[in-house]
């Protein structure tokens, strides 16, 4: 039920996250960011089992930051997102899988914004624009119909607006609030719609 | 003797001729290396007293630490090779803490002196199904001093997992000069107070640098107030009033 | 070649160190400390113990199955100006049977640390103290009390190396510590918000209603605590599955306080006497 979008324009690419935390009926928290930095121009959003998220993203996060330390470079998006997709790959086939979805986007000094979608099963695909769980059934015709490349930033926002505008006016569960964050050559920052 | 001592000393689990293992003997000796530290048991609770060794006025002596708590209950004072003593403090925390966990009640003092005992004798090659920790045997003693039902406890665990009750107990350098004066001056009614200003007479006696509040350390361990460490300026009071 | 695949895919199921990824279980061989800080339980020896046990534990009420937990529950905590106000009920109940009216849902950690019980009882106080004895270690190894958020994830992190293998906790933890009051949730399938006002267990929507509306950050204690007590009643009368007492807890800056214990008939008789009153 929860919420992830991502879509890539000019020089920047850019998430969605709800903010819902949601047990069986309740809401239990209305201000959850579900995302995490790996590192100044990577960044990684997720949803799926409880628990097995924010535990996946963390060990990620760290060993992503980690590896930065020690060879005193960082990942790039590309390889920050296939290192995570090996990680969740391996832990697939073992006792303890991880049942995360994610979206990594990042800005490379080379190559510029990419964005790449890995589901719970660690399929690994670059994308323009993705989305998971429910909300993609609403939000990939709409960005099928609106998406185009070398979108700047004010369209991509209004790309985005549809969306959420779409979710709210049709989807059955209530996110009044969503996370909006950008990566681009500055780094990663929240923006407002 | 020499001969056989140059023969036999080398592997720490094998005995002489005669019966010894001479590591843990030498390690006992690495306790009269080390600064002087003194227990002693009073009619209202246990004192621990130990000197620092400041060598340098650009030390800085509260870096040193040579008394530790265990549990609220329990604190421990230390000679020899203090950095043995991290394993085996922190081993007495996590059993202290286990018991509580599984009993629901503090650790007696006995059984967390036997605890450190225990560890005391893992070096060398692992023994069948336990794992061997260090190659050879811990070189600190630990005067272990501690409140439970049994009243105020003083023990002392040395480097031969052997541990024994003492009334009052000197270990270091200046031990057997302490122990001497401990013996003489010693008497079973005597209280905390009579204790510290005793404590710190004999520490006087067998320091080389004079004594001040800043290079020695008390710390106390009754049933009211549990395991506590003497601030600076209380200290200052005890020494003055020597 | 193949026993090489075997072995990657077997293990030694009667100990299970519930590996965290980060720390793989060989990383705290070296520190001979940690090992006897370890702690691991003995489970079913089958391929699948998650499965093997998830078959025999009656996680919901609501099938007979042979390991009964007691449940049902009302807990609630909330954060504001002053402090931490945690209120429970003191109901179980196994199946349709009220097991106990007399029990203990805030487990007081340590003097400064609280947790709240819903789910199984006895893996919320087993973990709770597990919980306290690390954080008493780690005021030892490190002279500092151990902040909530610290507490928190230590307890996250515990109780997730065993998801799937039928634990049944939601716990409110709060405190104070040099950031001030803190407040998080943490359950059994490792989840664990940071946030300022929570209800757990069958009786929570009742409990989230009269909460959420009486909410305000800048309450007086009085007012906060009153409000804690009347949600915690006006729970246990629509739900089943809570009564009791309502137990009351407050955090302050020196540490948990206990409030009071009241008879939920006594209460019953005092606000339904005050509604006669109002609507007269």
């Amino acid at each position: 039920m929860e919420c992830l979008l991502g879509l890539v324009g000019k020089d920047f690419a850019i998430t969605v996250t709800d903010t819902s935390v949601i047990r069986s009926i309740t809401v239990l928290k209305h201000n959850e960011n579900k995302s995490r930095e790996l590192n100044p121009h990577t960044l990684l959003a997720f949803c799926g089992e409880p628990g097995d998220t924010i535990n996946f993203a963390e060990f990620i996060q760290k060993n992503i930051k980690l590896y930065g330390i020690r060879n005193n470079v960082e990942l790039s998006p590309h390889a920050a997102a296939n290192f995570t997709r090996r990680e969740l790959a391996q832990a697939l086939r073992s006792r303890s899988s991880y049942q995360t979805n994610m979206l990594v986007a990042g800005y490379d000094a080379q190559k510029g914004p990419s964005l790449f979608w890995i589901d719970y099963l660690a399929a690994l695909v670059e994308v323009p624009f993705a989305a998971h769980g429910y909300c993609a059934y609403y939000c990939l015709s709409i960005m099928d119909r609106y998406y185009r490349k070398d979108m700047d930033l004010e369209e991509a926002k209004d790309v985005i607006r549809k969306c959420i505008d779409e979710l709210q006016h049709r989807f059955i569960i209530n996110l009044p609030r969503f996370v909006i964050q950008v990566v681009d050559k500055d780094g990663i920052r929240e923006i407002q719609l | 003797m020499f001969l056989t001592r140059s023969e036999y000393d080398r592997g720490v689990n094998t005995f002489s001729p005669e019966g010894r293992l001479f590591q843990v003997e030498y390690a006992l000796e690495a306790i009269k290396l080390g600064s002087t530290a003194i227990g002693i048991e009073t009619t209202d609770g246990v004192l621990l007293a130990v000197e620092k060794r400041v060598t340098s006025g650009l030390l800085v002596a509260d870096s040193i630490e040579k008394i530790l708590e265990i549990d609220h209950h329990l604190g421990c004072a230390m000679s020899g090779l203090t950095a043995d003593s991290r394993t085996m403090i922190d081993h007495a925390r996590v059993e202290a803490q286990n018991h509580h966990f599984t009993y629901d009640e503090k650790i007696p003092v006995e059984s967390v002196t036997q605890a450190v005992c225990d560890l005391a004798l893992r070096f060398g090659e692992g023994a069948e199904g336990e794992k061997s920790i260090m190659s050879r045997p811990f070189g600190v003693a630990l005067l272990v001093a501690g409140c439970d039902e049994r009243g105020g406890q003083l023990y002392l665990a040395d480097p031969s997992g052997t541990y024994t009750r003492y009334k009052a107990k000197a270990i270091g350098a200046g031990s057997e000069g302490a122990q001497t004066e401990l013996q003489e001056e010693y008497y079973d009614t005597i209280t905390l107070a009579e204790a510290e200003a005793l404590a710190l007479k004999v520490l006087k006696q067998v320091m080389e640098e004079k004594l001040t509040a800043d290079n020695i350390q008390v710390a106390a361990v009754t049933p009211s107030l549990g395991f506590h460490v003497y601030s600076q300026e209380k200290l200052q009071t005890v020494v003055d009033s020597l | 070649m193949l026993s090489d695949i075997v072995a990657q895919y077997t293990q030694d199921s009667t100990s299970y160190h519930g590996d965290l990824a980060f720390s793989s279980s060989n990383a705290w061989q070296g520190d001979v400390a940690k090992q006897f800080g370890q702690l691991s339980f003995d489970l079913p020896n089958t391929g699948n113990p998650a499965e093997f046990l998830h078959q025999y534990t009656d996680v919901k009420s609501d099938h007979d199955a042979l390991i009964k937990l007691a449940h049902g529950t009302t807990t609630l905590a909330f954060k504001y100006a002053d402090g931490v106000v945690i209120a429970t009920d003191s109901r179980a109940t196994q199946g349709s049977v009220i097991a106990s009216q007399s029990v203990k849902k805030i487990i007081e950690i340590n003097p400064y640390l609280l947790g709240t019980m819903a789910g199984g009882a006895a893996d919320c106080a087993f973990w709770e103290r597990e919980l306290g004895r690390r954080c008493r270690l780690y005021e030892l190894r490190n002279k500092e009390r151990i902040s909530v958020a610290a507490a928190s994830k230590l307890l996250g992190n515990m109780v997730y190396s065993y998801k799937g293998m039928g634990l049944s906790m939601g716990t409110m933890v709060s405190g104070w510590d040099k950031t001030g009051p803190n407040l998080y949730y943490v359950d059994n399938d490792g989840t664990r918000l940071k946030g300022n006002l929570f209800s757990v267990g069958s009786g929570s929507p009742f409990a989230y209603g009269v909460l959420d509306r009486g909410y305000d950050h800048e309450l007086q204690k009085e007012d906060a605590l009153e409000l804690g007590k009347r949600s915690i009643y006006h729970a246990t009368h629509r739900d089943a599955f809570s009564g009791g007492y309502v137990r009351l807890f407050h955090m302050n800056e020196d540490g948990w306080e206990f409030i009071s214990l009241t008879d939920m008939d006594d209460l019953h008789w005092k606000y339904t006497g005050d509604a006669a009153v109002t609507a007269s």
